[in-house]
């Protein structure tokens, strides 16, 4: 954060000298001599402890230092006191930027917005204010403020980008055209080339405004075309005005010249997709066939070498013979040249038009009969690959590993084939067997990134944590680490996080049952014959891991959800400096990313394992903890000298796991296991703050993920809210919809006097489920109705739905584990394995 | 793609597994480790090594390593370059894999001085001692009787020798 001039000190409290003292520390804060200037304000402090500039000014200046604890009591210790006396306009800025810089941007504004209202005449304070108010979406105070900041320095450009930025995002286009077309005037002729970039920006962003303005309107596109033509000469970006051309003189139903734009577009770039289907809408025949088929035909001729004149007839042409003779030219041409993508390329037909299935398997098959393995080895083996994919989308493992096996014997060195017959073997749930050959084939090339991050994957597919980081940690920077851990934290790699996690997560499932059954074993039969010691070594080292394997879990989400906190955060600098260097249409796609920050799927994966686990925290009866720790210390009481002994032997470990797990450097995080995480008094609490609050408040409504809002809220025990997430999914997506059910149920049964939930919420929530179709709210209270038989022949039987009643209702626990296995027994065997080991 | 399909290439350490797994899927003798290991890390410098990966269409599918026997008084073996492995998949057999691998020994073998290329071949080998002679080798002395220990094929070797 760099140093702010201050201005407007003449309202400052104090005396005169203690004022010049102030002054004084105030320069030495804005030179970067924090430790100077604590000096100068503890002086002031000695004769006046109620100094609020000198508490503000200290606490910014300890926060500079890293003191992040002793600058929050003199920051709090200032902002108590103001509350009875006011501050000046300087302190308010100070705590203003204080606010700022512990990323406590409401407050913030608040603090700027009152040092301008107490008279600071530091107009610098605008932009801050104005980025922070765009930070939390307060585009409406981002406006005021970025046009008061304009109408003070109007000789930079990046204000007026900014003013029109600012009353564009709060749609008032036509002002946001007339502010840049007014700089336009002001800058005609005095450009210099080092901003004839930036200018072109600023002009394609004018055009953008007005295209959006326009909407339908015919005139007013014509408009817009008029400008790019105007303008066009200036703008550098030749592609973008082409395809802005294409697109007006569609949407003006000018059909010859959106579909002459749209074939230059194409002339530039014949690989790109969407433009072949904006063609056929230029030309309005999307939905005629015969006269696509010509067309492809031509555009064939004129970009032999372009995958999408031959690829899209497949997805159109009805006749079978047509269709099997143009899929043939079109996949062994690839298969010939040995494109290792070619059934990536098709595979999205087999899902969208399956009768490719069949065609694939007669012609890739006949294909294959009468293929040379000597003569022509390549084609050879990427059919075999080809084919073994093929099998392996139809779960038919044994021909799929048997084709998989061809492609590897006849040629040992491509890399690709381990890789698939990992993931073969993957799908059959043999997942130790399909590590061991993405390691054969990692050791092909120790250089290749891409397979030693395939094998990391699988290593933690499989559990096998160790040996994923040992490898992982090939590719790492390892200067101040035992391994990768902490540099794949540093360079925000989610992926591999995220996974740990859930290896982690599950390795804590397995140890957690192991432990259980040890327990109870040693307990009702006693230690038996065998060696007591190394059962007693057993029992701890299972309890630990059991511990350390939640709370490690529990950490890796946290580091997901801490990464997309940053990247809203990162955005905050932007906000000026895309201004500054006139990158607006950039910045606003920024603006648009920003708030889908929290959608991205990454995001939402690792807020769901972490919603797993502490609600399984909050859920955990007390009692049952409680009877497993007196059990678990019983033992270990009765057998106190070996228990000590085994205890030291055990911690020798303990340091090397320590430095293996840390994430982050010992000073800046002390709970390496996540054991305080695990052990919170209040998960629910946590959970809100570390990664649904941001979810449920920034994520837009369509997308939401209702299911989780529904577990959440039961579990505060706020059943209309519960009910409200009920009908928001049903909603979006159907009443008979597997979850629609399953939470209806759940609801219901939630009504009843015998559950532990609020009268009233149980009454409103009673309310609502009368109003659901079918649902039998009469039945609520009988204790012999078939709930199960009631959602089979209501609903669609759905696995995650099920599992979700597998859950939620204790009483019919078996009659849906019935159903969950009859619905995975169609599965792939992985998922089957799954399900039966981590679900049920 | 360079133009020529075919095309040799140093091995370097972090492909020494690709050099390895061509060796071990076309020939039938067992190598230990340190046979493979010597290419990339010369035990102090002593000997030297002709060693390259041949790809065919991008692809690695042949391996070759010669051994540079350097005029020493006493030593058992002749001097010239002894041809320890050359190794091409069989489906890429008769593509002039094994060709372009000989010539690069030879050519290496001139750059040193050396005036004679040998190579140990099963005596069951039909293919091997045929393709052999085909580019100048001739037997040189009798059969070995087991010479190789760690073979699913022929224990039994003759010596091929090519006059540069």
């Amino acid at each position: 954060m760099p140093p702010r001039k201050f201005l407007g000190s003449k309202n400052l409290t104090g005396r005169a000298k203690e004022h010049s003292q102030f002054l004084e520390a105030l320069k030495l804060y804005e030179s970067r001599q924090y430790k100077k200037s604590v000096k100068a304000l503890d002086a002031i402090l000695k004769k006046d402890s109620l100094n609020v500039d000198a508490l503000a000014l200290k606490g910014l200046n300890l926060l500079s230092l890293g003191e992040k604890k002793d600058a929050e009591t003199y920051v709090k210790n200032a902002t108590s006191k103001i509350q009875h006396i006011g501050a000046s306009a300087v302190c308010c800025h100070v705590l203003g930027i204080y606010m700022r810089s512990t990323q406590n941007y409401s407050d913030a504004i608040k603090w700027f917005q009152t040092s301008l209202d107490n008279g600071s005449a530091n107009q610098q304070i605008y932009r801050d204010l104005a980025t922070l108010q765009i930070q939390i979406g307060d585009f409406k105070g981002a406006l005021a403020s970025r046009k008061t900041y304009w109408e003070s320095f109007l000789g930079y450009r990046a204000n007026w980008t900014g003013l029109a930025v600012a009353q564009d995002i709060n749609g008032e286009y036509q002002q946001a055209i007339g502010t840049l077309s007014q700089f336009e005037k002001l800058v005609e002729g005095k450009l210099s080339e080092p901003e004839l970039y930036e200018h072109n920006e600023c002009l394609i962003y004018k055009n953008d405004i007005m295209f959006r303005a326009a909407g339908n309107n015919k005139d007013k596109l014509r408009n817009v075309l008029n400008h790019l033509n105007e303008v066009e000469k200036d703008i550098f970006d030749k592609y973008g005005v082409l395809d802005r051309k294409a697109t007006i003189y569609h949407k003006l139903g000018d059909s010859k010249m959106a579909s002459k734009h749209i074939r230059m577009l194409i002339q530039r770039n014949p690989d790109d997709f969407q433009f072949y289907k904006r063609l056929e809408e230029a030309i309005g025949i999307q939905n005629d066939n015969e006269k696509k088929e010509v067309l492809y035909g031509n555009l064939q001729k004129l970009y032999p070498r372009s995958d999408p004149p031959k690829f899209i007839p497949l997805t159109f042409i009805d006749d079978r013979s047509k269709l099997e003779a143009k899929f043939a030219d079109y996949v062994i041409a690839q298969l010939n040249r040995g494109v290792p993508a070619t059934f990536s390329n098709i595979k999205c037909l087999y899902k969208n038009r399956s009768e490719f299935i069949s065609i694939s398997d007669k012609v890739i098959n006949e294909f294959f009969q009468q293929v040379d393995p000597y003569k022509n080895p390549i084609s050879y083996v990427w059919t075999c690959y080809y084919l073994a994919q093929h099998y392996l989308y139809l779960k038919d493992f044994s021909n799929a590993q048997s084709f998989i096996d061809k492609a590897i014997e006849s040629t040992p060195t491509l890399v690709e084939f381990y890789i698939l017959k990992g993931r073969i073997l993957k799908a059959m749930g043999k997942l130790e067997e399909a590590t061991e050959w993405l390691e054969e084939g990692r050791k092909l090339d120790l250089q290749d990134r891409f397979i030693n991050t395939k094998t990391v994957k699988h290593l933690l597919r499989a559990n096998n944590v160790d040996k994923a980081v040992e490898t992982v940690s090939l590719f790492t920077k390892n200067d101040d680490s035992v391994n990768g851990v902490r540099d794949l934290h540093l360079v925000e790699a989610s992926w591999f996080i995220v996974e740990q996690a859930e290896a982690y997560y599950r390795l804590y499932l397995d140890s957690n049952k192991k432990l259980h059954e040890k327990l109870s074993a040693v307990k009702s039969h006693g230690f038996g014959e065998e060696d007591v010691e190394s059962q007693l070594k057993d029992l701890k080292q299972l309890e630990w891991s059991t511990k350390k394997y939640l709370g490690l879990s529990l950490k890796r989400f946290q580091a997901i959800a801490k990464m997309y906190r940053q990247f809203e955060d990162d955005q905050l600098d932007f906000h000026s400096y895309c201004m500054r260097k006139g990158t607006p249409g950039a910045y606003l796609e920024m603006l648009t990313w920003g708030r889908k920050i929290y959608e991205n799927p990454m995001y939402v994966r690792a807020m769901k394992g972490a919603s797993k686990i502490f609600f399984q925290l909050f859920d955990e009866p007390t009692e049952s903890k409680k009877a497993f720790e007196e059990a678990f210390s019983g033992i270990m009481k009765e057998n106190t000298k070996k228990s000590k002994k085994v205890n030291s032997q055990l911690s020798k470990h303990r340091e090397e796991e320590r430095k293996a797990c840390m994430a982050s450097s010992e000073s800046e995080d002390k709970d390496v296991f996540g054991l305080d995480l695990i052990s919170s008094e209040n998960p629910l609490e946590v959970f809100w703050n570390e990664f649904y609050k941001n979810y449920s408040t920034k994520s837009s409504e369509e997308v939401r993920d209702y299911v989780l809002e529904f577990e959440y809220q039961y579990r505060t025990g706020k059943l209309a809210l519960c009910l409200a997430a009920l009908n928001k999914y049903a909603k979006y997506h159907g009443e008979h919809s597997g979850f629609t059910g399953a939470m209806a149920i759940t609801l219901l049964l939630a009504t009843r006097d015998s559950e532990p939930f609020e009268a009233i919420a149980q009454k409103v929530a009673f309310r609502g489920c009368e109003s659901i179709k079918g649902l039998p709210t009469a039945e609520r209270d009988n204790q012999e109705f078939d709930w199960s038989s009631f959602f089979t022949e209501h609903y669609q039987q759905d696995l995650p739905a099920l599992l979700f009643l597998y859950k939620h209702d204790a009483r019919q626990k078996d009659a849906y584990k019935t159903l969950v296995l009859n619905q995975i027994s169609t599965a792939r065997p992985q998922h089957q394995m799954q399900v039966l080991q981590y679900q049920l | 793609m360079s133009h020529n399909i075919v095309s040799l290439d140093n091995v370097y350490a972090n492909r020494l597994g690709t050099f390895i797994k061509l060796t071990n899927s076309v020939l039938p003798v067992q190598y230990p480790d340190s046979f493979f290991q010597e290419i990339v890390h010369s035990k102090n410098g002593k000997d030297t090594f002709f060693a390259q990966l041949a790809f065919y269409s991008e692809v690695a599918v042949g391996a070759v390593k010669a051994k540079l026997i350097a005029n020493k008084k006493g030593g058992i073996l002749p001097h010239g370059v002894y041809i320890e492995i050359l190794a091409v998949l069989e489906h890429y057999s008769g593509k002039g894999i094994g060709t372009k691998m000989l010539e690069y020994v030879e050519s290496e073998a001139k750059r040193h001085y050396q005036h004679a290329l040998y190579v140990h071949v099963a005596s069951d080998n039909v293919h091997a001692l045929t393709w052999y002679k085909k580019r100048g080798f001739e037997q040189d002395g009798d059969v070995l009787i087991g010479y190789y220990k760690n073979t699913y094929g022929s224990a039994n070797a003759v010596v091929l020798k090519k006059a540069l």
